[in-house]
């Protein structure tokens, strides 16, 4: 079950094709459907993987942010000091192993910024171009509470489950964390391997948030393990960090957003 | 052995020219700490390289352990390695006038980051950080505090 970076290609060069996914003409506006919000978001989202020998470790999710090869993700979902790569999913829409074992390619990324308080940061793969459709980026001030929601990533990634899972929600609620982070709250459960994929307004079938963590009823220090998974912390009151952050960072780094 | 002094002004300049926007204020508020710590700059740099456990009711829904390489750890033992030791790697460095509190933040920075394949700019609001508390508490009592015996080898 376990996997391991496969040396061929090193500089691939991958595309995400997502013209054939547009309707309008190649805007995102006016997206209704869930499975469009899939076809069209779904072949951006990576496996995130640390590499701490020769094996692969999942650690969450990221997604595909701007052509000159940028992601992001959830800061929380890295350690600085782990060498971190990713790992492409299949086509969405054809029957794929839900376990991927042995050799895959996995492609190497630096981080480029990096915010904890906020819990964003951005990744920059190494000598590959990419095509980011579009028109992707929402805006928090103006997406409702009530909107639909759909969300992506490699929930339980870590224990073999490695398909891409598209879910759905409502915003539930705009909240400050403690931290003074804006986040939307959603109305679903987010898993671990969840963190780091995009949230995204049904509407629009734009991005506004960055998925993060759920509340957890019984706190989060102490508690009864069965394996590795922590009992009685699950919740559908889930969150993503705003979408203005990683636009923050892009900006940093002197990207055109 | 390099004689650098803390100078609240250099530091701001070094802030906004060499740290990233999201760390500026945050960087620029341990400048005004008062009778500060090292316990207090530890706490703001782990939370900077995002070191720090949040308690409370948030489920973070990553699946990875922490490290246990801290980024932190690694910025002071190369502070540690310049100003406290008479390595070779830092020879040059060392010679007096030739450091300033830019270009130690640049020098230590890239070491860093090149260290653990990071670009510049990831590190260097800690790293700042971390000088400036060295300067603020004097060199001596720093190296003391942060010998590897003393820090449990790290």
């Amino acid at each position: 079950m376990r996997m391991t970076a496969c040396n061929k290609s090193p500089t691939m060069l991958f595309c995400i094709d997502s013209p054939p996914c547009y309707p309008n003409g190649g805007t995102t506006q006016g997206i209704p459907m869930l499975r469009k919000l899939a076809a069209l978001h779904a072949p951006a989202c990576v496996m995130l993987v640390k590499q701490p020998g020769n094996a692969l470790d999942p650690i969450g999710t990221a997604f595909l942010c701007h052509n000159k090869g940028y992601l992001l993700t959830s800061a929380h979902a890295i350690n600085l000091t782990d060498k971190l790569l990713i790992v492409l999913a299949p086509p969405i829409d054809q029957f794929n192993p839900s376990t991927v074992s042995g050799a895959v390619q996995a492609h190497s990324v630096t981080v480029a910024q990096y915010d904890a308080t906020n819990d964003v940061a951005l990744l920059k793969l190494a000598d590959a171009t990419v095509v980011v459709p579009p028109n992707i980026w929402g805006d928090e001030d103006k997406t409702p509470t009530g909107s639909s929601i759909g969300y992506l990533g490699f929930p339980y990634s870590h224990v073999g489950q490695h398909a891409l899972k598209v879910s759905a929600g409502v915003i539930s609620a705009k909240v400050v964390s403690s931290a003074g982070t804006k986040q939307f709250q959603f109305d679903a459960m987010v898993e671990a391997g969840n963190s780091g994929g995009p949230l995204i307004d049904v509407a629009t079938g734009q991005i506004i948030g960055i998925v993060s963590a759920r509340f957890s009823p019984v706190g989060t220090s102490g508690g009864v393990m069965i394996g590795n998974h922590p009992l009685g912390t699950e919740s559908t009151i889930s969150y993503a960090s705003t979408i203005g952050y990683g636009k923050q960072l892009m900006k940093s780094e002197g990207l055109n957003v | 052995m390099c004689d650098l002094q803390f100078d609240s002004d250099e530091f701001k300049s070094v802030i906004e020219q060499l740290v990233p926007d999201h760390q500026k204020t945050k960087v620029l508020s341990a400048l005004d700490l008062q009778n500060a710590t090292e316990a207090d700059f530890n706490e703001m740099g782990t939370a900077l390289t995002g070191e720090q456990s949040v308690g409370g009711f948030i489920f973070y829904t990553s699946t990875g352990a922490r490290s246990k390489l801290s980024l932190w750890a690694a910025i002071k033992a190369e502070l540690y390695d310049l100003f406290c030791t008479a390595s070779n790697k830092y020879a040059a460095e060392r010679k007096d006038g030739v450091l300033t509190i830019k270009n130690t933040v640049t020098v230590i920075a890239t070491a860093v980051a090149a260290s653990f394949n990071l670009a510049l700019g990831v590190v260097m609001g800690a790293v700042t950080l971390a000088l400036m508390c060295l300067l603020k508490i004097g060199r001596n009592a720093w190296c003391s505090v942060n010998q590897p015996s003393a820090v449990g080898g790290s």
